[in-house]
């Protein structure tokens, strides 16, 4: 005799509510991570505010565009008091020499695709960082270009203050803001490698991004001598501040 | 003559054979969700190779961690400020040293349990927040499967991932048939919508990251492979990147391959034959991105997922043949031969013959997998 299974109350209601919960999580998921459409951003601020934090997702994964250049972090650093080195070389000023730091922490990984992450910290921040310097004009990159020391604000202005606000519109301090932390972790991730390579006598660092395009699929057999350069630029800045526990871990 | 009138093709004739077709459709979606925790194996797949790519993971970074998510991260803290990490997620932020490696310690001691199907409904959850806290001090480094992996095991927490091989499986078995049955309807629900979540969540990202890659124009030439290959970052064998990219056809191939297998692969799952076309071409692209490409945690952990879609009844085939040769293996090895008397080789020669799974069990499974 066959036996009748029941389905209990609860799981009835689990089943129902769990399926409207299952397939709105899912629609909010495509509509989060597809492309920019007039239904995504009518469902805004709220996709975003529910993706924040451990529902963060992102799939283009090389597309549309495929990863087609290689991304370099290169610094320098003043060794000399920030006093002297403000008023330059003719001071007496001692500057090291251009460091490419990409380079130097892939190195371990060529040929080995079990690679710890460390090789590829700088690299992470150059995306970020030039994706946010690509939101400014072309006045607030010539600003970025130069050397902000000494506590100058590289905008001329504190960013969260109201004068910020009566100066830009809420669109271009978001953008400026945006580059502002990319900034910080560019310039404090220079310090720690600077005082790493050359000791605590590190007072002003200065970072430049490179872009080197891979050469054109055209042109593989043949490529062109002399090889493309992009780069933006981030003017001599003061060297951050870190705790002792930052800074044994980098020793 | 009136059989044949009743049998004569027509939308009446058929609505009218079909009227209950509907209840039934209702009624056969609630059995799947309710009297059976489907792909309990694939499950466990998912878990044992996900588990072992994330206890990898932490293992080859333990000589940089504590600068790359420890103390030593703190230059990232503009940044992850407003990345919306709240407690305990955010937990890492401000530690010191050692909380931090005792963090990182315990995290290794979670993946190897979560591996082994220990306790996994505690252990899944909090093997969440431990290893989501490590990610959250330094998520550009991330990759698509530390991204994959930490959504995952927030599907993870509401199924039952340690229903077959595992320890938790192993308690149940010799508490006996006293405790056999324990599923709860409720639960069983919860797994399985877990289940849902989890292809859902695969289908989303191999579709979405074909559609994104089919509006480049690099993609529609055919080249766009050639790209990141022949970069610095992604070319980890440049003789290899040399020697794929010298041929126009390869690339072309290889690209086009790429973008057809993503964006068809949810809609191959629908048939048998073609979910294992999808399945072997989607294993072979991640073969390729883990060696090509150097991205062997971002591959593994896909393909672990991938395991999901795999039938109970060719996880036993699999499981039942590596357990014939590692006992084969084992018997080589003369250490382990001393230790393995005759009559439990004999024992063994038994239970080693292929198991079947038993027809009613098979019927509720098969066309159960999405």
């Amino acid at each position: 005799m066959e036996k009748t299974r029941r389905i209990g109350l609860p799981a009835k209601i689990l089943m129902i509510l769990g399926s409207l919960v299952v397939i709105a999580h899912i629609l909010a998921t495509l509509a989060f991570t597809g492309p920019q459409t007039p239904l995504r951003d009518s469902l805004q601020p709220a996709l975003n505010k529910y993706f924040l934090g451990p529902l963060d997702q992102g799939w283009s994964l090389f597309g549309p565009g495929p990863y087609s250049q290689d991304e370099y972090f290169l610094m320098r650093a003043c060794l000399s008091p920030l006093e002297v080195c403000a008023d330059g070389a003719s001071a007496g000023a001692k500057f090291s020499e251009w460091r490419n730091v990409t380079e130097e922490e892939m190195a371990p990984a060529a040929g080995n695709i079990f690679s710890n992450r460390a090789s590829k910290q700088s690299k992470t921040i150059h995306g970020r960082f030039w994706t946010a310097a690509s939101d400014l004009s072309a006045q607030q990159r010539q600003l970025i270009a130069d050397n902000h020391i000494q506590g100058q604000e590289v905008f001329g202005v504190e960013l969260d203050s109201a004068e910020a606000k009566q100066k830009y519109s809420a669109s271009e301090l978001r953008n400026l803001r945006a580059y502002e932390r990319m900034e910080t972790v560019a310039v404090g991730f220079a310090t720690l490698y600077a005082k790493k390579t050359w000791g605590d006598g590190v007072s002003i660092v200065e970072v430049q991004m490179r872009r080197d395009p891979v050469t054109p699929f055209s042109q593989r057999h043949d490529p062109p001598k002399e090889q493309s350069q992009i780069f933006t630029k981030i003017g001599w800045r003061d060297a951050l501040e870190f705790n002792e526990e930052t800074l044994a871990a980098w020793k | 003559m009136e059989v044949t009138n009743a049998q004569a093709p027509s939308i009446r004739n058929w609505l009218s054979n079909n009227k209950n077709a509907p209840a039934h459709l209702v009624s056969k979606i609630a059995d799947w969700f309710v009297f059976n925790r489907n792909a309990d194996y694939g499950l466990a797949v998912m878990r044992i190779a996900s588990g072992t790519f994330i206890l990898g993971w932490l293992l080859i970074n333990v000589p940089v961690a504590n600068q790359v998510w420890g103390p030593g991260s703190a230059f990232w803290d503009p940044y992850r400020a407003v990345l919306g990490y709240k407690w305990p997620l955010d937990i890492l932020r401000d530690a010191g040293a050692g909380f931090f490696w005792g963090w990182y310690s315990f995290a290794i001691l979670l993946a190897v349990a979560f591996i082994l199907g220990w306790r996994a409904r505690l252990i899944t959850p909090v093997f969440f927040i431990f290893y989501t806290a490590i990610n959250a001090q330094n998520t550009a480094i991330a990759d698509g499967g530390n991204y994959f992996i930490r959504i995952m095991l927030i599907y993870m927490i509401f199924a039952d991932i340690s229903r077959r091989w595992s320890l938790d499986a192993r308690r149940k078995a010799i508490r006996g048939s006293q405790a056999a049955n324990t599923d709860t309807q409720v639960g069983t629900v919860l797994h399985n919508l877990a289940l849902c979540l989890i292809v859902a969540q695969l289908c989303l990202v191999y579709f979405e990251a074909g559609m994104y890659k089919v509006q480049g124009s690099m993609w529609q030439n055919g080249v766009a492979m050639y790209y990141p290959i022949n970069s610095e970052a992604y070319g980890v064998f440049p003789w290899l990147s040399a020697l794929l990219s010298s041929n126009t056809w390869v690339v072309v191939l290889l690209t086009y391959f790429t973008v057809i297998v993503q964006i068809a692969f949810p809609f191959l799952l629908f048939n048998r034959i073609t979910r294992r076309i999808a399945l072997i071409s989607i294993l072979g692209m991640h073969i390729g991105i883990a060696v090509v490409m150097g991205l062997p945690f971002f591959s593994g952990i896909m393909a672990s997922a991938d395991a999901v879609l795999v039938s109970a009844g060719t996880w036993i085939a699999i499981g039942t043949w590596l357990g014939i040769k590692s006992r084969a293996l084992a018997r080589r090895i003369p250490i382990v031969k001393d230790h393995i008397r005759p009559e439990e080789c004999a024992d063994r020669e038994l239970a080693a013959e292929p198991q079947r799974v038993p027809e009613s069990e098979a019927e509720n499974r098969e066309p159960s997998l999405v």
